[in-house]
């Protein structure tokens, strides 16, 4: 196991940021999903050894990582927010980092680095004249320019653009692929999706679940979904949805049908006909529950 | 793409004039420094200056003997005001608060949020200065007020109601003297820069220029026109002269009111010009 | 390999030293000084040059200068770091966290020792512009910045501690601000013992017998205690007191989060 968590707590004053976590985190890559607040970011940041926990014990490729200059040179991070010095270059600060990190040609690494992330033609720029993807993908440069054994990205993904999304999701899969482990956070499903199976979810400091993505995929299709239709004779539409065992709650409220159903993919597949023998031309259908939130609410309240 | 929903409607009422908006501004960043421990901290100290006077003040009258320093308005000028120690706070006061007014903003991006509303940059200015000249207000009108009250109980001299009220007046404006060019200033470092240590410090050196350049010129130069280089000089020998001279002392500098007047209103004026400036640059970068 | 991290430690360090705006400040502080002078030597009537010199000297660079400068590094060392966001990269690096501060407050000195003789030495040449030459210019130059040096060290080791051990920019500002100019400032000015525990009376102590030749002339009226520390007493107390603030900026280096903006 490259990280295990026995019983972790971090507090900042009367705030609970990771509540009596214990886990466990093998080799590979490893998803860190959660919303916003839920203490993907503190877990991290104790990985790398910049917190201290409150109490508990976290070892990272079988040691403590607080105070552990040994073990840091080991590990790769890659921040959410944006933490440069501007007035360098791109060259220059992957170079810089790689120097205080040991590496022995400093120069060398570094071109390997900005080589790997594509971004040689804006190298010898200042950093303060690049773009959001352009300073995300420097940022993974320095993470991985001492060829380290763990890489701990927060939220890599956020605020890029589509075609970027698509190249960092690229570089990581790159990463995993040479042999090194990777631990990515986000609060998207299908951006860890994307790249990995693996899991692990938190929510307001406490581990919800861990496992396999697709078994968290099928706890949103098993959770009761909430389904709203906006239809022409909606009261056609309800009374032949009302004769289907999926359907367990009909609401209609301010022109729409808002329907309860504990297995959605049934409802779904089942909709089109209900609809085309009622009559009722559908307008729209939307779910609120159709999203992580929606299934850390029904783990919460399990 | 269909719309469904037509029940939003924008607001068609009044609006609040555009003093109210200066105001939560002003509530805004007044509420601010109280949350620091430390500026919690110099301002009971500043308050602390005044009560140990208050307490002095106790023990003469009860042992029915005139002290030197309640003659007049005395106790007011040498005894809080112009004391060494009380410019000392005003200053540090100044740099932990003041400093951070506009630093704070164009560090986080937040002029844009500021001028996407319906607030000008001129209604920001007015804003920023006066919640600083309002906080310094209260660290020097308050313990001021305190210290007439305290005067008023237990000072021996029997003054005539038109002599109180003079004293009054002279202690409020002595706050403004000390307050209204200092937040100037202070302000005016503070946007030159985001990070609010650096302003603050920029203060500092400013303060400490004029108060050590003084003396340094004045013992080489064996001249007296180097004192009025001294900020705390100017703002003291100002105050001196809002105080009806009943018990006389020596001015601190050989001039009159004008040209300290002029200096520091100078100073004043310029400091709130670059902020405007500023203002417009940050506003463009952005 | 921890060469190479120590050696990519102070030239970042340096880089940050030199970079923004707070170069200009520096500029300031050590170039005013000697403009003044200048002005005062060239415009001023009946103006003795060793008078101006040992004026400024005395009242500006050993404590206004000294005091400034470390201020404004010490605190931009460790608060700056934060602020940046790129305390986070210096602290995963292959030098512990101690050694970090050690490297950083070594460069700082240095660097601003070296800014102290340039303030000293130009002051001394611009005091003398057209007056001719202050004796022993270089001599007292040498003994300011040494006696200079000292202050730097102890009051860029109390910023630094300072920046440290509090978490905002402003309680560090204020933890910084309200020892150097109450204490300082009140105790050097009041005849009372406690005087002789300020950093300002130790490095007038020092300079008494280097520059003064020990008597204590026009420039030590404004020195208001009947007790001065001699230059043994004031080497000691102020190595100690460096030594207390470098021992417990590496302590609180050791034990400091980086908690982030999350923690705000």
């Amino acid at each position: 196991m490259i990280v295990e968590a026995e019983r972790l707590n971090k507090w900042y004053g009367r705030v609970i940021a990771l509540n009596d976590v214990s886990l466990s985190i093998a080799p590979g890559i490893t998803g860190l999903l959660g919303p916003n607040g839920a203490g993907k970011t503190s877990f991290m940041r104790i990985m790398i050894g910049l917190m201290r926990e409150s109490s508990g014990t976290l070892k990272v490729l079988g040691a403590s990582p607080w105070n552990n200059p040994a073990l840091a040179v080991r590990l790769g991070y890659c921040p959410e927010h944006d933490g440069f010095y501007e007035s360098m270059t791109g060259r220059e600060f992957v170079t810089s980092l790689a120097r205080i990190r040991g590496v022995k040609d400093c120069a060398a690494a570094a071109s390997r680095a900005i080589d790997w992330v594509r971004m040689a033609e804006a190298a010898d720029r200042k950093i303060v004249t690049y773009s959001r993807g352009m300073r995300q993908r420097i940022k993974i440069a320095q993470s991985v320019v001492h060829q380290p054994e763990l890489l701990v990205l927060d939220e890599p993904l956020t605020g890029s653009d589509p075609l970027v999304r698509q190249e960092l999701i690229g570089l990581i899969r790159n990463f995993a692929q040479e042999g090194g482990s990777v631990i990515v956070s986000s609060h998207v499903l299908h951006e860890i999706e994307q790249l990995t199976t693996k899991i692990v979810l938190i929510h307001r400091g406490r581990l919800v679940a861990e496992g396999d993505v697709r078994s968290i995929r099928d706890l949103i299709d098993r959770h009761p979904h909430t389904v709203e239709i906006r239809a022409e004779r909606p009261r056609e539409l309800a009374a032949a949805l009302a004769k289907e065992p999926e359907v367990v709650e009909i609401r209609l409220e301010n022109g729409s049908l808002w329907i309860r159903t504990p297995q959605p993919d049934a409802f779904y597949s089942k909709l089109p006909r209900i609809a085309l023998s009622a009559g009722a031309e559908v307008k729209a259908i939307s779910s609120p529950d159709d999203n992580l939130e929606a299934v850390f609410r029904y783990l919460t309240e399990q | 793409m269909a719309i469904y929903d037509q029940s939003y409607a924008p607001w068609t009422g009044t609006y609040s004039s555009r003093l109210s908006r200066i105001r939560a501004m002003i509530a805004m960043e007044l509420a601010q420094p109280f949350k620091n421990l430390w500026v919690l901290i110099i301002v009971l100290f500043s308050f602390s200056i005044v009560g140990s006077w208050l307490l002095l003040l106790f023990f003469a009258t009860s042992s029915q003997v005139i002290p030197p320093f309640a003659l007049g308005n005395r106790i007011y000028r040498e005894g809080f005001y112009n004391y060494p120690l009380f410019s000392m706070i005003l200053m540090v006061l100044s740099a932990t608060v003041g400093a951070s007014l506009i630093a704070r903003d164009v560090r986080h991006h937040a002029l844009l949020m500021y001028f996407s509303r319906s607030i000008t940059r001129a209604d920001y200015l007015v804003g920023k200065f006066l919640s600083l000249v309002l906080f310094l207000m209260i660290v020097t009108l308050g313990p001021g007020l305190l210290l007439f009250l305290g005067q008023l109980g237990m000072g021996q001299e029997r003054l005539s109601t038109g002599e109180r009220l003079s004293d009054l007046v002279a202690i409020t404006l002595h706050s403004l003297i000390l307050s209204v060019p200092m937040s100037a200033v202070v302000l005016a470092f503070s946007s030159l820069t985001k990070r609010t240590y650096l302003a603050a410090i920029l203060w500092v050196i400013f303060y400490f220029i004029s108060a050590s350049l003084s003396p340094t010129l004045t013992f080489a130069l064996k001249a007296e026109w180097p004192k009025m280089l001294s900020w705390p000089n100017l703002t003291a020998h100002l105050g001196d002269l809002c105080y009806s001279p009943r018990v006389p002392s020596p001015p601190l500098l050989d001039c009159g009111a004008w040209p300290p007047l002029l200096i520091l209103g100078s100073l004043t004026i310029l400091s709130l010009a670059l902020v405007w400036r500023r203002l417009r640059s940050t506003e463009g970068e952005e | 390999m921890k060469a190479s991290s120590a050696l990519g430690i102070a030239g970042l360090t340096i880089r940050s030293l030199v970079g923004g705006k707070r170069i200009w400040a520096a500029a300031f502080l050590v170039l005013a000084p000697p403009l003044f002078a200048g002005i005062a030597a060239v415009f001023g009537k009946h103006v003795e040059p060793i008078n101006l010199f040992h004026g400024f000297i005395f009242e500006f660079s050993l404590w206004f200068v000294v005091y400034l400068l470390a201020l404004i590094y010490g605190i931009a060392l460790t608060m700056g770091e934060i602020e940046d966001g790129t305390a986070g990269y210096l602290y995963l690096s292959a030098v512990p966290k101690w050694l970090i501060v050690l490297i950083q407050l070594a460069v700082t000195a240095v660097a601003l020792t070296v800014s102290l003789f340039v303030n000293v030495a130009l002051t001394g040449l611009a005091a003398s512009l057209g007056k001719g030459t202050i004796p022993h210019l270089w001599r007292d130059v040498f003994s300011c910045t040494l006696v200079g040096s000292a202050g730097i060290l102890v009051s860029l080791g109390y910023y630094v501690t300072c920046g440290l051990v509090f978490r905002s920019p402003t309680s560090a500002l204020a933890g910084a601000l309200i020892p150097t100019f109450f204490w300082e400032i009140l105790m050097t000015n009041w005849p009372i013992r406690f005087a002789g525990f300020t950093v300002t009376n130790n490095l007038r102590g020092m300079l008494l017998p280097l520059v003064f030749e020990g008597k204590r002339g026009a420039l030590y009226r404004y020195v208001r205690n009947f007790h001065l520390p001699d230059y043994g007493e004031a080497a000691m107390y102020l190595s100690i007191l460096s030594g207390i603030f470098l021992v417990t900026a590496m302590i609180a280096a050791m034990n400091r989060s980086i908690e982030g903006k999350e923690a705000r």
